[in-house]
């Protein structure tokens, strides 16, 4: 009769499920321990992307910079420089001034003489047999240069007002004082840029063949009238110089400097494949040091491995389970709950979750492709101890009655390989992107064959000296 | 479709990373088979919220604790359990007061066969507290008199005879079999 009892009230609540009041949820959820970490990832990634395109912002900047200034880096460009262009009677003269290096002051002073042979010379067309009388190092020394490169025919008839540049003399004309020695005063970086480039003895940095059919053009206009006229056409010349030629694009190359040592963090959220079946997943941290030979290099480190995640399973050959489950294990189970119904897929085997850290011995190339880029790859051998290892070796039906053995090894050696590329926003610093592969040499399990091959992205941060 | 919290391991795991999405999960996956349980332990349904919300936040706590071995839904059904029976422990005034009544046993099983769940639970929360919880913990939830002394903190012939009692109690207080057919659910 005490057994009838017990039955019937056991029965009664075996599958009583009553309607939870829904505001409990409310009320519990509140107070559940809060996971500060739990965006840990998705903060981290932002803060990827964040210096990512901190990086290539800086990078399109340095580039404009270098467009803009390309003799002079970041920094340089802001300070100040001076340049200044005066004429006289007979003759006119270009000064600039460079506060920084005074080897790279110069100044330029021709007669109207020789401007207006260079000038009359010019009126030539197919002008490519064109020489010049100009005695000294001085802006028409260069114009032959310039104007044999070009091959189609120049006109010789252009006149301040043709080119549009009253307005310009006008602006810059009105604000200064009518002596006989008028000065402009550049205050730019990018004057000092032109003015160095009509000055160069190579002719390298001379301005565009359309700046120096205009320069002549106005040269001559001015020589011809009078003083005025004159003036105005060396204020032309200064702001033409300062507007209007583009020099080509020369950027500083950070990778010539041979720095012999580094030291470099990476890490690396890598997918595990075992030899088993199983996906997995997990990180890598490394810090190396390393040391350069041309471009090859030499690195020692520690390298730290956690692999760790939820048993993946598979749905079983036979949906219409649990046949083959133990009566008193299948009456712990709901069948008509989809939750507790879905434990019963098979689990694979699988490695759960391992920790590991190791010395790592690298070698590496490291080649330039760019003034500020360079491709890397290397291969290193990784002797380690596993910290903290959990594996599931034996497949059960039932989550719960899985059963664990710890059959792994103590040590294991691996190996991984990488290529990426890396970038040098200053001339000690690389950050690099790539892609790495690991590979365990050895079986991390006593009696079974279990070599976790790895892969994932690498990201790296070097500073060298 | 089965959620990617369908497996355990998977869904514990995400709430020891105190992920809020598996948290809701796990909770709505087995709130109502613990609030059957909070419902019988105590006396009422506003004690039974009480300590179905207690119980959740002592599991999500002590998720680090869960091993896998064994059933997952039965570590929780324990867990709450063992609340229940720490809150007899703090508020235990001693409540095995006798019902004395004569009746059929042979009949009065009948009727009790014929009330659903919620029927029973009304009648089990009119019974003294320590009556209460030995018949909840060995006539429903399967516990030995020995386990019982040692949880309630009482010897075996006392639970063997609280049982006694309780279930004389209960079927004393169930309705009579006409009652039921007209206020029955």
């Amino acid at each position: 009769m005490e057994n009838n009892f017990n039955n019937i009230l056991s029965d009664k609540f075996k599958s009583h499920r009553p309607e939870v009041p829904a505001h409990l949820w409310a009320a519990i959820e509140p107070n559940l321990p809060k996971n500060k970490d739990y965006n840990k990832g998705m903060a981290l990634l932002i803060w990827g992307l964040f210096m990512s395109t901190a990086l290539c912002g800086m990078h399109l900047i340095d580039v404009y910079l270098q467009r803009q200034y390309p003799l002079y880096s970041f920094k340089e460009v802001y300070m100040m420089q001076q340049g200044a262009a005066s004429i006289s009677d007979n003759s006119f003269q270009i000064l600039v001034s460079n506060y920084k290096d005074q080897n790279k002051s110069f100044s330029i002073t021709e007669s109207k003489k020789n401007i207006t042979n260079a000038a009359a010379a010019f009126d030539i067309e197919n002008s490519s047999a064109i020489s010049c009388n100009s005695s000294r190092n001085g802006l028409v020394d260069h114009l032959p240069s310039a104007i044999e490169q070009k091959t189609s025919p120049i006109s010789s008839k252009k006149t301040l007002q043709d080119l549009d540049i009253s307005s310009k003399l006008s602006n810059i004309y009105s604000s200064k004082q009518h002596t006989n020695h008028q000065i402009l005063t550049a205050s730019h970086q990018r004057q000092v840029d032109n003015y160095l480039s009509i000055s160069n003895a190579n002719g390298s940095q001379l301005p565009m063949e359309d700046n120096v059919t205009r320069w002549l053009s106005a040269l001559s206009s001015a020589c011809k009238s009078d003083t005025l006229a004159l003036k105005d056409t060396v204020a032309y010349l200064a702001t033409e110089a300062l507007t209007t030629s583009k020099p080509k694009y020369a950027p500083k190359n950070l990778n010539d400097v041979p720095f012999k040592n580094d030291v470099k963090i990476s890490f690396s959220p890598i997918k595990v494949f075992n030899t088993l079946g199983g996906v997995d997943q997990g990180y890598n941290i490394a810090a190396t040091y390393g040391r350069s030979i041309d471009n090859f290099k030499t690195n020692l480190g520690v390298s730290f491995t956690s692999l760790g995640s939820p048993i993946h399973y598979k749905v079983p050959e036979n949906p219409g389970f649990p046949h083959s489950l133990g009566t008193d294990k299948a009456a712990e189970f709901d069948v008509t709950n989809p939750l507790t119904a879905n434990t019963y897929y098979k689990p694979r085997q699988t490695l759960t979750s391992m920790s590991t850290l190791g010395i790592s011995l690298g070698l590496g190339v490291h080649k330039p492709i760019h003034a500020k880029w360079a491709l890397e790859a290397g291969l290193s051998l990784q002797p380690s101890v596993i910290l903290r290892s959990k594996y599931v070796v034996e497949q059960t039906y039932i989550v719960g009655s899985r059963k664990e053995i710890d059959g792994l090894r103590r040590f294991a050696l691996s190996t991984k390989a990488d290529i990426g590329i890396a970038y040098k926003p200053i001339k000690k610093a690389e950050i690099s992107c790539g892609i790495q592969l690991g590979y365990y040499l050895t079986s991390i399990h006593h009696e079974e064959v279990i070599k976790p091959l790895s892969l994932g992205p690498v990201f790296g941060l070097k500073w060298m000296f | 479709m089965p959620s990617k919290y369908s497996n355990i391991e998977y869904l514990v795991k995400s709430c020891i990373r105190l992920q809020p999405d598996a948290q809701k999960f796990l909770y709505q996956s087995f709130a109502s088979v613990l609030y059957s349980i909070c419902l019988r332990y105590t006396k009422n349904t506003q004690d039974a919220e009480d300590l179905l919300q207690e119980a959740f936040i002592k599991i999500f706590q002590s998720l680090e604790k869960y091993n896998f071995n064994g059933s997952f839904e039965g570590w929780l059904k324990r867990l709450t359990i063992n609340l229940a029976i720490n809150n007899y422990h703090s508020k235990k005034k001693d409540s095995f007061e006798t019902i004395k009544e004569e009746y059929d046993h042979y009949s009065r099983n009948d009727i009790l066969e014929q009330m659903n769940a919620e029927q029973i639970i009304q009648v089990i929360n009119k019974l003294p507290e320590g009556y209460q919880m030995v018949l909840n913990l060995y006539a429903i939830d399967g516990y030995s008199h020995k386990e019982i002394s040692q949880m309630l903190g009482i010897s075996e012939g006392t639970s063997k005879s609280q049982l006694s009692r309780a279930k004389t109690s209960l079927l004393s207080m169930i309705p009579k079999e006409n009652e039921i057919l007209v206020h029955g659910k």
